[in-house]
């Protein structure tokens, strides 16, 4: 599946709030190319999936106003915003922003996690 | 779709893949690795259909086709082969490659899991569901934990008298003796258990709990905690590396990438049971080009005498319903009971390194009579992340004190129920509601967990209820008791399925015959996946799904 341009900026820009640089030697989750990786784990992916993340990539872009007050894409936050944006969504009450973020937060972890310089950093298995 | 046909071999007997004639010399000493190679999946049935001047649809014939490679589809394709009987075994999935799983997560899932792992069951809350889509199915992501039926399960099957005659406690035993023999069950090597499961034990144990280091059917598992993704180093027994070789060794054919659409029943004369069944199946090939490309042949295998679906409880009434065998009540895909779970997190001051040891080492059975049963998990990290607590810098920390965390698990055995029905071409929709005491038992066991892991020495406990601080101390253990009893508050995943074509007496209320595991309305197609259990077991069902497979195998092979 070949996700737009916005879609691909949306990726990364979802995976930096997800995963934010807090320490120099381990990759924020807008250096991992969660993009490349959605298109790939994608491709071959049931239609309800593709469609579902589609919807979450959207949702991540277009849900400031109604999870944290502020008039503005999800793409365009930054620092403690985008943080509290982040944060937003797992801890909403509405069962169905949670279930959303979850989907989210698994995207960017399934990219995160098999970046090499992420498995060194932390030494996990793989490094 | 085709209309039925009679069958129409290929002019040169049986499909090429098949270990027969010389081939079968050398197969015989072939390890695992060279059978999951002569699998027979898309590419060659397109070759063969070219062969014999029809491009799209290939014709076969077999005394028996099994449907489904997992635990119960092995075991019966087995038992078959080894009574010298002419069987074709038909995976959706690929071969499951034992030279070369993946270490990374992402991978196994696209590639052996079904959907990518992205499957769920609805209801009241979402329930991700994971099912292995390969060669050996299940058996070839899961932790391979073995436990015979337990006491007071035979107590509940028995509650139906014609399914306690058919299914005697002697008759299970001495096949799960039979199976353990062959499968080399045992106690994992305290060598490998690794941190994650030890911690669990010390935590048990100094609060009085049973529990023991999990019995699996492995041989020599290194402790790579990588169950999930396929063993490394071939040592757990799944069905890829034991029982579908052994059928293969034996004559038996393999076919992957064959995702089966319906059954019918062939045209001609004669009664119906002796014209066997028409298996309509469409073949997928996993290394397609472009998903457009993947799809075709379709296929029509004769089954001639009997067609055993061992497809798992999600798929297999699915394809029972889309064959208009729901049965005379309707019943096929209701009845749906699973064991659903949580898993809590511990924080330790001394690493843990969850993926240095045995993906799942120790368990507690302590709480059987509470419904519910603890065991340690080994999660690779990206699955882990799930169940960290937040996203942004509070996601961040807790990923730097990753190798500190320590994950246990809790399964429930619910009074729920719920149902399955088709959805898509060879989807499932499938909805399952906890009862409301399985919500207070899920909530005591996630207490329990967190108080497990403060006698085993964690700083914080992460019982990822939402409502509840993510980290809870010690002395805020009384937290969890206010805990909201409502399952959207529980991360919860669905294990161990069952109930959707239960064996009974009634044909208004269940799918097969108590005995012989036959469909009632159906002669000659046979239900042997955990689907026929009348109840869940509250424990992991792989071992009883062979036994109940093995012995019903048996009673097949009498009958003929």
């Amino acid at each position: 599946m070949r996700l737009t341009a916005y879609e691909r900026r949306v990726a990364r820009c979802m995976a930096g709030a997800i995963f934010p640089k807090t320490a120099p030697a381990l990759p924020g989750g807008e250096e991992v190319a969660t993009d490349a990786f959605l298109e790939e784990w994608l491709a071959r992916a049931p239609a309800r999936m593709r469609l579902g993340a589609r919807v979450a990539l959207w949702a991540f872009a277009l849900a400031p106003l109604l999870l944290i007050g502020r008039l503005a894409l999800g793409t365009s936050l930054d620092g403690e915003v985008r943080d509290r944006y982040a944060a937003a969504w797992m801890s909403h009450r509405l069962y169905l922003v949670r279930s959303l973020g979850l989907f989210l937060k698994a995207m960017a972890s399934f990219a995160y996690f098999r970046d090499p310089r992420v498995q060194a950093a932390l030494s996990l298995p793989g490094a | 779709m085709t209309a039925p046909q009679p069958p129409t071999e290929l002019a040169s007997g049986r499909t090429p893949g098949h270990p027969g004639g010389a081939t079968a010399v050398a197969l015989a000493e072939a390890p695992a690795n060279a059978l999951a190679a002569a699998a027979f999946g898309a590419r060659e049935a397109r070759a063969a259909c070219a062969r014999v001047g029809d491009g799209r649809l290939l014709r076969d014939a077999a005394d028996y086709v099994v449907i489904g490679s997992g635990a119960a589809g092995a075991t019966a394709a087995r038992a078959l082969a080894r009574a010298g009987a002419d069987v074709l075994l038909v995976e959706e999935g690929p071969p499951f490659v034992p030279a070369a799983p993946p270490a990374d997560v992402t991978v196994a899932q696209m590639r052996y899991f079904r959907d990518h792992g992205a499957n769920f069951i609805g209801g009241r809350s979402m329930m991700p569901v994971l099912q292995g889509r390969c060669v050996g199915g299940s058996t070839a992501i899961n932790s391979a934990i073995t436990w015979r039926l337990p006491d007071d399960v035979y107590g509940t099957w028995g509650e139906d008298a014609a399914v306690a005659a058919a299914w005697p406690q002697h008759v299970l035993e001495a096949r799960f003796e039979e199976l353990e023999r062959d499968l080399g069950v045992r106690p994992i090597d305290r060598a490998v258990l690794g941190r994650n499961n030890t911690l669990m034990e010390q935590g048990a144990h100094a609060l009085g709990f049973d529990g023991r280091v999990i019995e699996r059917n492995e041989t020599g598992c290194r402790g790579s905690a990588r169950c999930v993704q396929g063993c490394p180093n071939g040592a757990k027994q799944s069905m890829n590396l034991s029982f579908v070789p052994d059928a293969q060794r034996h004559g038996a054919r393999l076919w992957t990438g064959c995702a089966v659409r319906r059954l019918v029943r062939p045209l001609g004369s004669g009664p119906a049971a002796a014209r066997g069944w028409i298996v309509e199946a469409d073949f997928q090939d996993f290394d397609a080009p472009a998903p457009s490309e993947a799809w075709g042949p379709a296929a029509e295998i004769h089954a001639r005498r009997a067609v055993l679906v061992a497809a798992s409880a999600l798929q297999t009434p699915c394809l029972l319903r889309r064959s208009g065998l729901a049965g005379a009540g309707g019943v096929a895909g209701d009845y749906f009971t699973c064991h659903p779970g949580t898993a809590v997190g511990g924080v330790f001051d001394d690493p843990v390194r969850m993926w240095e040891g045995a993906t799942q080492g120790w368990e507690s059975a302590h709480f059987r009579a509470e419904r519910f049963k603890l065991e340690a998990i080994a999660l690779p990290p990206a699955l882990l992340t799930a169940r960290l607590p937040g996203a942004g810098t509070t996601l961040m920390h807790a990923v730097a004190e990753m190798a500190h965390v320590a994950l246990w698990a809790v399964q429930i055995r619910p009074r729920g129920r719920g149902r399955v029905r088709p959805a898509g071409r060879g989807g499932f929709r499938a909805r399952f509601d906890l009862a409301p005491e399985d919500v207070t038992t899920l909530r005591r066991a996630v207490r329990l967990l967190c108080e497990m892991m403060f006698a085993a020495g964690a700083r914080e406990a992460l019982p990822g209820i939402y409502g509840l601080p993510p980290r809870v101390r010690r002395g805020e253990l009384d937290l969890i008791d206010r805990a909201p009893l409502d399952t959207r508050a529980y991360n919860l995943v669905a294990t161990h399925l069952f109930g959707t074509a239960r064996m009974g007496s009634d044909p208004a209320s269940s799918v097969v015959a108590p005995r012989t595991l036959e469909h009632h309305d159906a002669p000659g197609v046979f239900v042997l996946d955990s689907s026929v259990f009348p109840t869940n077991l509250g424990v992991n069902p792989q071992h009883a799904i062979m036994a109940i497979a093995a012995e019903a195998t048996a009673r097949l092979l009498d009958r003929h």
